[in-house]
């Protein structure tokens, strides 16, 4: 019977075809309208590394002494003395150093002209805890961290910016008045969100290229604003050891555990790292040290922000007002077809018949509206990306399960607010109606 | 086949009682031809829908097939009118969007029929009607005679026990109407009851019994035959 009903469905459009048409459109653009928006809220609160997302942890340690009662809250840096402290550790499998400088890069063999760029300092975990993949090359070994080798590692985009997408691994790059040579380049990374450095660039392409973060230590570079720095306690000198040695939180630091066990033993060495250094002096506010996920750090951070959310309950408003605007056009479409349904109740149709038929025809134009708000949600998503030009593209683009659930929602929906007008086309009395086919 | 027993039919609205239908009396055996006959607003419709479970009853019992159908539940009402019913209207009640075979197929498609077996009860009720041929049309193609012909052969398909005719000529001229007429007492010879509506005397003449209704009052119920000798 469903492709009998599908048939009539579509009879029935072509008998009604404005109607029809502006059924389809109300549907089309409530769904596109909360497709669009769901997306990108979508996409925000993907879990970014779902393979090991529950394993790698944010350290984070309230070295905060100032007596002053931060209640819960905690920062997601650390000092560089306590990660310096707790860095070797042979616990987590895998230790990420996280921080940014920003630098002028260009190629010495073909541009004049240097260019503005943002630098991540990391440590070779990196690469391998992130599973960043990679176009040619790979990211430095563990000598090049401990030797602070001026080593690079560029992003697709910045190979193409500096190297015109050639392999350049082996070649140099000018890092301000330094030469580094690149050892790898990114393919495209699709980690999103970014999660691992500051909140703020969580859905913004990666930094441009990676160096090693002994290499900044090494070569003194200061971190500008492209990390969080809490300097609680001012600190004497304002030359770069001064500044490492002071109790400034602008180091973040993740660490990969491979079981519970793991994490418990390494929450007890941090906790007693923490006790030696009140027994110092340090930490006297309170021992707090958190191992976070990588789940619980996005909502803990809202990564997520609540603009998001809101605009998709505004595009769902707008999507029941349509639905509503919908509905009134159920009804005069099934009060268009009370003398058919007389007759089909007359030659047999049950109530159940009529009320499947109805639910199989409002089902096909919530298809077909989906459909049509698919491609219209496509249109949102490049305005959206026009308007947003610093979020990545990612966020702009609906994955297969978005498609089937826009899909779904449009017959869902459609099915929904057309019960009252398909239970009224129901109750239809066929001798009322027999004469008015 | 069809037995009514004290039927009446009463409407009611908020402060008017009308009664359509004065309590009566009638049994219909298996194979009767009976027309109903009676000026307009004398409640033939309303008799016709009851016998054809279109509406509900007030009063008294009605016996189809053996069954009280009071009992019936809107689901199995439907199943009765479909497969023991089949209805011939005034005005054709083609659905125009839907070719001769799928107007045909319609209440075949309501019964668990293969797609074999209805497409073969559907050509046999075409070619019954003289439309074999036109099975592809649609009904603003044909003539109104045709298109009765088509709403009879939808009548028929299902092999009902009974056809209601609800003024299956009115809409046509003598010598269409004459071909419907025939038409149906063909259907009738090969056993099938038939219950007509109709204004026309002419026409009721070729029943076998003739019911006369007049002000909800069933008022005569006698053979043809013995009317004439009368």
């Amino acid at each position: 019977m469903f492709s009998y009903y599908v048939k009539l469905a579509l009879i029935s459009f072509k008998r009604t075809p404005l109607l029809s048409f502006l059924m389809v459109l109300l549907i089309a653009m409530g769904i596109s309208a909360t497709m669009t928006t769901f997306t990108v809220s979508y996409m925000m609160s993907q879990d970014p590394i779902p393979s090991k997302s529950n394993r790698i942890y944010s350290v984070q340690m309230d070295s905060r002494g100032d007596g002053y009662d931060w209640g819960e809250s905690t920062l997601t840096e650390i000092t560089y003395m306590d990660m310096q402290n707790v860095i070797n550790s042979g616990i987590p499998k895998h230790r990420v150093v996280i921080s940014a400088v920003s630098t002028m890069l260009r190629n010495p063999q073909q541009q004049v002209q240097a260019i503005k760029s943002k630098v991540r300092t990391t440590n070779a975990d990196f690469f391998t805890m992130f599973e960043t993949p990679f176009l040619f090359g790979s990211g430095w070994d563990e000598q090049a961290d401990k030797q602070a080798q001026q080593v690079i590692v560029l992003t697709k985009k910045s190979n193409d910016r500096f190297f015109n997408g050639e392999n350049s691994v082996g070649r140099f790059l000018q890092f301000g008045e330094a030469l580094y040579q690149v050892v790898g380049v990114l393919d495209d990374w699709q980690l999103m969100p970014k999660f691992y450095g500051v909140k703020t660039e969580a859905f913004s392409e990666p930094h441009d290229v990676f160096i090693p973060f002994n290499t900044q230590i090494k070569n003194e570079l200061m971190v500008g604003n492209l990390v969080n720095n809490t300097c609680w306690k001012s600190y004497e000198g304002d030359d770069f050891s001064a500044f490492l040695a002071s109790e400034c939180m602008w180091v973040v630091l993740w660490v990969e555990l491979d079981n519970d066990a793991a994490r418990e033993q390494y929450q007890a060495y941090i906790d007693s790292y923490a006790q030696q250094q009140r027994d110092h002096g340090r930490f006297s506010n309170r021992i707090y040290n958190r191992l976070v996920d990588v789940k619980q750090y996005l909502v803990e951070e809202e990564i997520v922000s609540d603009d998001s959310k809101m605009a998709v309950w505004l595009s769902v408003l707008f999507l029941i007002v349509c639905l509503l605007n919908c509905m009134g056009l159920m009804m005069a479409k099934f009060h268009g077809k009370a003398g058919e349904v007389g007759l089909r109740r007359a030659v047999g149709a049950s109530k159940q018949h009529i009320v499947a038929q109805f639910s199989v025809e409002l089902a096909v134009i919530g298809f077909i509206g989906g459909l049509v708000g698919l491609i219209l949600a496509q249109f949102g998503l490049a305005a959206a990306e026009n308007l947003y030009s610093y979020l990545h593209a990612s966020l702009m683009q609906m994955n297969l399960i978005l498609v089937l659930s826009t899909l779904l929602l449009a017959v869902l929906v459609s099915c929904t607010f057309g019960l009252l007008p398909i239970f009224k086309a129901s109750l239809t009395q066929p001798s009322s109606q027999l004469k008015s086919l | 086949m069809l037995k009514m027993t004290g039927l009446a039919k009463v409407y009611l609205t908020s402060d008017v009682k009308t009664q359509a239908l004065q309590p009566f009396d009638l049994t219909i055996e298996q194979g009767e031809f009976v027309a109903v006959i009676g000026p307009s607003g004398s409640g033939k419709t309303t008799f016709l829908n009851i016998a054809g479970l279109l509406e509900n009853h007030s009063e008294g019992v009605y016996e189809l097939d053996g069954k009280d159908v009071s009992t019936l539940s809107d689901k199995h009402k439907s199943a009765y009118r479909n497969e023991k019913i089949g209805f011939v209207f005034q005005s054709f009640n083609l659905i125009p969007e839907l070719n001769l075979y799928d107007n045909i197929d319609m209440p075949l498609r309501y019964r668990k029929f293969t797609a074999k077996e209805r497409d073969e009860r559907i050509m046999k009720a075409l070619e019954q009607v003289g439309l074999a041929g036109r099975k592809n049309h649609y009904p603003t193609q044909l003539s109104g005679g045709q298109q009765q012909r088509v709403a009879i052969a939808r009548a028929i398909a299902g092999s009902p026990s009974v056809i209601f005719a609800d003024e299956p000529t009115g809409n046509l001229d003598s010598k269409m109407a004459q071909g419907i007429m025939t038409l149906l007492q063909d259907i009738n010879a090969s056993g099938t009851s038939i219950i007509m509506v109709t204004h026309d005397n002419e026409q009721a003449q070729q029943a076998q019994r003739i019911v006369q209704i007049k002000d909800g009052v069933l008022s005569e119920d006698a053979p043809v035959l013995a009317q004439a000798i009368a």
